[in-house]
């Protein structure tokens, strides 16, 4: 399992300097100053990034980069347990924050974990967990349709490829063009920056690899381009891919907000319980390809077919296996830690109990967007949401349920780790808060800082009712800032939010990676192969050392589905570490 | 916003950090949030902007 977080960026120019620079550049700045903590290697993927030597990962996400667009993704380290997830997921926002703060710049950077800005951008977190696929029936159909999707993967390579011989043929018919032109001109830099874009003109990457319309052209050819596959892949993964495991888990998502939203103050001033949430339109989806947003995000599938694919055929073959990432796409960026803890400590033990079966029959939602926007809507507590057959119940009672039907699940194991026992007391600890808070109105002392949207709803209501809707947006936004002077972080100085997690383990985290992991061995090369004579690449399921003249390939697959033990599954959802440096080669 | 303000029911219980209540430490870091809000508010929403947002 794992955890991938876009971090907003917030530049101030020093005063009297010009524009600020690209968000491109001020990501550049930020590297470099990781690279001095850590060591890192250049990622080999279809977007710019480094792998860190503890696993994991740091990209600049953006879809449109020469038009302003651009946020720093770091992504964890693949763990084994919620601590796990827990104590890398810190480790990076340290390590970002920091870096950020003390990266050489003219004026002042930090980073800001949430979901949301104040014009209405959406962005944010997104979990990953290894689960399998489906039952027989469900993997059959996966496959066959994987076979039939291949046409298709080949038609959309061939746009692909018309595609760039048309960026090239643009680019040799420009430079006709400019070459006469920029002789008569007034300003020979500005046609140059409209035909080629930043990147050609200044000679060096600056996140302007086209000019902005040639961007946008492309972003909609793109699309045009692969909207059969995406439309094929979509209705294949609607129909095979985690059924079981969509039906059962949904309720426990849309009704978790009240444990680990992060609280968002909305257009009219009011709190809603979660920041990413309101944004979600449909269950299933690739991602914002179709312009959706949704619980459950397919567009790795989508990204593995017309990138990874493109650069190894054999990813493709590697979709057929029965154990595939589920990637969770409703989800806050948690500054509390008991929340964050939550967020994949609880999911992972559900996650663990539908693979074993032993969920209790839960009606459907019947409209479950619906009953999300409801419960976000709701900081009293008291909104109840509709299922199938007429049952009504409200978050609490949904969390509840799970709740119990976890703790029956663990109880009846012969061997349990102690970190699933954790997940359910601080489950039921917080649950028991939050019913208080709804039947009196007073929130116990151990919600703040343990839940993000309580405790932003106490500074909200403390600051003071008079405050316009922008003082009310900033303290909002600010909460989520990794500085010093973000108000997370001041509660936390002063001993106001609950520590999972020991500094000093969060110090190791950021060098060390998790043991049993493809990241152990990721990170194994990282630190050994890092020097100058040797060219090392990485991705998520390979390590390449180019030495000279050749290149060796190290697949990282193979210790993907290894676990610590089998002996049961609420051992795999939060197990302790296990060392195995010991296979290294 | 006819939201019930939210109150913490216990907040002292949790002890003292050289010689000042957890109460008071609240106090504090709530009067700076409220101080810090309506200062360069316009600039802090635009600096944090994220054009075209992310996944």
């Amino acid at each position: 399992m794992g955890l991938e977080t876009e971090y907003a960026i917030r530049f101030r120019p020093r005063e009297g300097l010009g524009p600020a620079p690209s968000r491109f550049h001020l990501y550049q700045a930020v590297i470099a100053r990781v690279g001095q903590h850590v060591l890192t290697a250049p990622a080999r993927h279809f977007k710019e990034g480094v792998f860190l030597a503890n696993g994991g990962a740091v990209w600049f996400e953006a879809e449109r980069p020469a038009a302003g667009g651009g946020l720093i993704e770091g992504a964890t380290p693949e763990c084994r347990g919620p601590r796990e997830v827990l104590r890398y997921q810190r480790a990076q926002d340290q390590l970002l924050g920091q870096c950020a703060h003390l990266s050489k710049v003219d004026g002042h950077l930090s980073l800001i974990k949430n979901d949301r800005d104040a014009r209405g951008h959406v962005y944010g977190a997104q979990e990953n967990y290894e689960v399998p696929l489906g039952g027989s029936w469900s993997m059959a159909l996966w496959r066959i349709g994987l076979v039939l999707l291949i046409p298709v993967l080949l038609v959309t390579w061939l746009g692909i490829l018309l595609m760039i011989g048309g960026i090239l043929l643009y680019l040799a018919i420009a430079g006709l063009i400019y070459l006469p032109l920029q002789l008569v001109v007034a300003h020979p830099r500005k046609l140059a920056l409209t035909l080629f874009g930043r990147d050609m003109v200044e000679g060096k990457e600056t996140g302007g690899p086209t000019p902005i319309w040639l961007e946008s052209m492309l972003l909609w050819a793109t699309r045009i381009v692969s909207a059969p596959l995406a439309v094929c892949l979509l209705a294949l993964t609607s129909a095979a891919a985690f059924r079981r495991v969509r039906r059962e888990l949904m309720p426990l998502l849309i009704s978790r907000s009240i444990v680990c939203g992060a609280g968002m103050v909305d257009v009219d001033g009011r709190l809603a319980l979660a920041d990413k949430a309101l944004a979600i339109n449909c269950g299933v989806g690739l991602g914002g390809f179709l312009k959706d947003r949704p619980m459950f995000t397919m567009g790795h599938f989508f990204k593995t077919m017309c990138a990874e694919s493109w650069l190894s055929p054999r990813e493709y073959f590697l979709l057929f296996w029965r154990h595939q990432r589920l990637q969770i796409g409703l989800g806050d960026s948690n500054m509390a830690e008991v929340a964050e803890f939550l967020r994949v400590g609880t999911t992972a033990l559900v996650l663990d109990v539908i693979e074993a079966n032993a969920l209790p029959p839960l009606p459907r939602l019947s409209q479950p967007i619906r009953a999300l926007h409801q419960i976000c809507r709701d900081p009293s507590l008291n909104q109840r949401v509709r299922f199938a057959r007429g049952h009504q119940m409200s978050a609490l009672e949904i969390q509840r349920f799970y709740l119990n039907a976890c703790r029956a699940f663990v109880d009846r194991q012969l061997e349990v780790s102690s970190e699933a026992r954790e997940v359910i007391a601080r489950w039921e600890e917080v649950l028991d808060g939050l019913e208080t808070y709804r039947l009196t109105g007073h929130a116990p002392t151990a919600l703040i800082g343990s839940v993000d949207w309580i405790t932003k709803k106490h500074l909200l209501d403390e600051a003071g009712p008079d405050l316009t809707w922008n003082a009310r947006k900033k303290i909002d936004l600010r909460y989520h800032e990794l500085s010093p002077v973000g108000y997370f972080q001041m509660l936390q100085a002063a001993g106001l939010a609950a520590s999972l997690v020991h500094p000093s383990d969060v110090q190791r985290a950021t060098r060390t990676p998790p043991a049993n992991s493809p990241a152990t061995m990721r990170g194994h090369f990282i630190r050994e192969f890092s020097s100058d004579s040797t060219q090392l690449s990485v991705n998520w399921k390979r390590v390449l050392i180019s030495e000279h003249g050749s290149t060796r390939t190290i697949r990282l697959d193979r210790y993907r589905r290894r676990r610590p033990t089998d002996a049961s599954p609420s051992q795999n959802a939060a197990s302790p570490d296990h060392s195995s440096c010991d296979d290294l080669p | 916003m006819n939201e019930k303000p939210l109150v913490i029911c216990d907040l002292e219980e949790r002890g003292a950090t050289n010689g000042t209540t957890q109460i008071d430490l609240m106090k504090e870091i709530v009067a700076q949030v409220r101080l810090d809000s309506q200062r360069g508010t316009e600039e802090y929403l635009d600096e944090t902007t994220v054009p075209h947002g992310g996944e």
